[in-house]
């Protein structure tokens, strides 16, 4: 048994950890309420975008907008939306986990992979890797929606190259549904997908008047619409990154609770035993003297 | 049952479902009698049964008449589809006319305006798209501001 002054100590040291862990938990929570404030506010802007560009390309086919036309793959850029900061559980280990499945399943298939990266912890693990990373796009959280365009205006200029570009781009993030959990979604952001042939057919009936045109309609919402996908999916992670490193930090501030209440009883019960067996020392000698 | 009501009344008297989205949120939603918006092509009025519609928008003013009452807003560039009875805008900013402030509003509109007759360089840089589109944004919010009686 660890003599009394050890088990304090660490008593002591749990201690602390419950405290940083519960601090950390205290910032998590207000900065995902921001987050998830953010998130929530933009969905309803992205989700309209998405249903006019869909009503508008059943109507016109994919030939109407270059970036509506999808072609032989060579080359697949992952977009990938991972967190500056640890100890968020498993939300940076299950993207990467999932992205380096995903590299391994497409250079099968015969296909190059190239990777744009958000986030610090991203970041590193590709770097150890041996794969292309062709955006390092750390610190872009920070330049909220101007950055996410910017970033939007990249992956069009990767996608329209004459040479060197790439064939199909691939965003991997972690959705928000709550605090406590996240969805990992795989979304294709380029070619944009238009609505099948059928449901093209069913839709196809009343067209709009276009103002000014119908090519100059299709210019601005088809990059708004890539802008858009962009920053959702920034939002949608930061959220994520909050909401997991939130429910970690509450998890590893009940496991420090429990630790400290097992060596709380261990505590006294060596500090019983101590006491006891200075008592039958005490006893043994009194006794010996009587004789 | 009441969706079928409104769309026969949609041809006369009817109301639009106006919804203004932007990124942080929508800015209006109200039933009104009429919209006009601002097109790349000039601008353009939205009455209850209106033929599906999509125009591409540039900042600019929209007005909205609901309840017998006339609102004025600031728009920036985006687009909006209109229906018979329903009408979506979606613009990356939107602010009411009584919130703007127009003090603000006239100073930075004549910085901008200095910058760019500084600016030197292409007609089309990316620079000066982004000093016309910040000077369209400011111009609108002014003219918000004045149409609805603030100077």
């Amino acid at each position: 048994m660890p003599s009394l002054k050890a088990i304090r100590r660490r008593i002591v040291s749990v201690k602390n950890t419950q405290k940083i862990t519960r601090a950390m938990k205290m910032v998590a929570a207000a900065r995902l309420r921001r987050a998830q404030q953010r998130i929530v506010e933009l969905r309803p802007y992205a989700e309209k975008t998405r249903e006019v560009l869909q009503s508008v390309a059943s109507k016109v086919g994919p030939e109407a907008h270059p970036l509506f036309q999808a072609r032989e793959v060579k080359t697949v850029l992952l977009l990938v939306f991972t967190s500056d900061r640890g100890l968020a559980g498993g939300f940076n280990s299950s993207i990467l986990r999932a992205v380096d499945r995903k590299i391994v399943e497409l250079e099968e298939a015969g296909k190059a992979v190239e990777i744009a990266v958000l986030g610090r912890k991203g970041r590193d693990h590709f770097r150890r890797r041996n794969v292309t990373i062709r955006h390092d796009l750390v610190g872009a959280y920070e330049g909220g929606a101007t950055r996410a365009a910017e970033i939007a205006r990249t992956l069009m200029a990767d996608f329209s190259a004459a040479e060197g570009g790439v064939d199909e781009v691939i965003a991997v993030f972690n959705e928000f549904k709550s605090a406590m959990t996240q969805l990992l979604r795989m979304q294709q952001v380029l070619p944009l997908v238009t609505p099948a042939a059928a449901e093209a057919e069913a839709s196809a009936g009343n067209d709009y008047i276009y103002e000014p045109s119908r090519e100059a309609l299709l210019n601005t919402i088809v990059p708004m619409y890539v802008e858009v996908s962009v920053f959702r999916a920034m939002l949608e992670s930061q959220a994520s990154e909050h909401g997991a490193r939130m429910t970690a930090m509450d998890n590893a501030t009940g496991n420090a609770k429990k630790m400290i209440a097992s060596l709380t009883l261990e505590y006294n019960r060596a500090r019983q035993a101590a006491i006891t067996k200075e008592l039958m020392e005490i006893i043994g000698g009194s006794e010996a003297l009587k004789d | 049952m009441a969706e079928e009501t409104q769309q026969s009344g949609a041809t006369r008297g009817g109301v639009i479902r106006l919804e203004v989205v932007t990124p942080v949120g929508a800015a209006v939603r109200a039933d009104v009698d009429q919209v006009e918006a601002p097109s790349v092509d000039g601008e353009f009025g939205v009455l209850p049964g209106h033929l599906p519609l999509l125009a591409a928008l540039k900042a600019g003013v929209v007005r909205y008449r609901s309840a017998g009452k006339s609102f004025v807003v600031a728009v920036g560039p985006g687009f909006a589809e209109a229906g018979p009875e329903a009408m979506s805008i979606l613009t990356d900013r939107c602010v009411e006319s009584a919130d703007v402030d127009t003090a603000a509003a006239r100073a930075s509109l004549d910085e901008v305006t200095r910058q760019l007759d500084a600016l030197q360089g292409s007609v089309d840089s990316a620079e000066r798209g982004e000093l016309v589109r910040s000077a369209e944004w400011l111009q609108a919010q002014l003219d918000a501001a004045k149409e609805s009686g603030r100077n």
